[in-house]
């Protein structure tokens, strides 16, 4: 009987109930795209419907940005590998007790802080000369990781339309393409494998300068498909 | 408002089992597919409509809700008040197999207020539970292979896992 009543219950019923939980939580969308394949498909063909996307971007429906990863863009922080803030090989924290509890901070998680994108706090990252191209990034704080040397607020973002901007052309602009490619470990939403630092490549506002270590005060990566990953960190008091 | 032969008109209902309801015509306006049935008849419907796939418990349920709702709207006072205590008695008194039969019946029927809040009740009920918990819920087959659960879980994964500080 109990059988007979799941398969009478039409689509319209179902995304009823999944649009009525609480959308804020990526969690639940875990657990019920798990649930069977029926789940699973009505999640992706209605993800817009219960995802917290800005009203006014539209998204195109490809493969770089399919509902997984706009899901994972919105709630998934990209990890301190990811967000080139430890290298692969200085993976894992010295400390032996610690040294779980930092793994798992140094690849992909759920994040804290909001779990919104916006455009305008993608303006605020971009040199001038790219303001026209369109950056989406999580709101301020990000995800906050209070590391030993200072606080890294991790942010990620998504380009719309990344290969026809400015950024990309100026990426592959010839002599210097080659040189900012690094290894952030891959995309932490796409599994891209090439990313750019958009620092070096003078795409941030030139007003983010470095700290005494050299480490830079904002640091941001993007792959192959528009996929930023970065942090923020606090301005030094004295420069 | 009394006196107006519109309020005043019977409606008759029969269920699977045979059992016969009768409705203002009031009430029945809320059940938008008996109402659609009424206004395709050319004449005045007298003798009991059928409904196939409506069970006696489930329409004595819904006419219930309706007729409570009915009532509270045309009170003055603190009738939000009244209705949400009478809302969550309401679904707190159905097991979820009765939940479920009733979601059918009102989807059937076309009682959208009822279906709403019948829909977040469940949304409520299987809110932050496991994948277990939901598939017996719904009594729901699991149709992955192993490996598409294994891929699955990996993929989710990081949902999972909280930022954690020193």
């Amino acid at each position: 009987m109990a059988e007979a009543l799941f398969s009478y219950l039409s689509d319209d019923i179902l995304v009823s109930i999944f649009s009525k939980l609480d959308g804020s939580d990526p969690r639940h969308r875990a657990v019920l795209s798990s649930v069977c394949t029926r789940f699973c498909s009505l999640l992706r063909q209605h993800h817009r419907l219960l995802l917290p996307l800005p009203p006014s971007h539209h998204f195109p429906n490809d493969s770089t940005n399919t509902p997984e990863i706009l899901l994972k863009l919105h709630f998934c922080c990209p990890g301190l590998l990811h967000a080139g803030v430890v290298s692969e090989s200085g993976f894992g924290s010295e400390d032996p007790i610690g040294k779980r509890r930092k793994l798992c901070n140094q690849k992909e998680h759920l994040a804290s802080g909001v779990w919104s994108l916006s455009r305008e706090q993608g303006s605020k990252l971009l040199a001038r000369q790219f303001r026209d191209d369109c950056l989406y990034i999580c709101d301020w704080p990000g995800c906050l990781h209070l590391e030993e040397k200072r606080k890294y607020r991790l942010f990620r973002g998504v380009f719309v339309d990344f290969k026809e901007t400015r950024v990309w052309k100026a990426l592959n602009d010839g002599k210097n393409k080659v040189k900012r490619k690094v290894d952030v470990g891959g995309c932490a939403f796409c599994k891209s494998e090439e990313s750019w630092d958009l620092h070096s490549a003078f795409c941030l506002r030139r007003v983010f300068g470095f700290h005494d270590d050299g480490e830079p005060v904002v640091r941001a990566f993007v792959c192959e498909n528009g996929h930023v990953s970065g942090a923020w960190t606090d301005v030094p008091m004295y420069s | 408002m009394s006196g107006i032969s519109d309020t005043e008109r019977m409606i008759t209902l029969k269920t699977v089992e045979g059992t016969l309801f009768d409705v203002k015509s009031s009430i029945a306006k809320d059940l938008k597919t008996v109402q659609a049935f009424i206004d395709d008849s050319d004449d005045d419907v007298t003798s009991p409509i059928p409904l196939p796939n409506v069970f006696t418990r489930e329409l004595s349920r819904i006419l219930d809700y309706l007729n409570n709702h009915h009532r509270f709207r045309s009170g003055i006072e603190k009738a939000d008040e009244e209705m949400a205590r009478y809302d969550a008695e309401f679904a707190k008194s159905m097991s979820h197999e009765e939940l479920k039969a009733l979601i059918l019946a009102a989807n059937y029927l076309n009682v959208k207020d009822l279906l709403e809040f019948l829909n977040q009740t469940v949304a409520d009920v299987i809110q932050n539970k496991s994948v277990e918990f939901v598939r017996n819920f719904f009594g729901i087959e699991n149709d992955y292979t192993p490996e598409e659960e294994e891929k699955l879980r990996n993929e989710n994964e990081w949902a999972f896992n909280g930022v954690e500080q020193d």
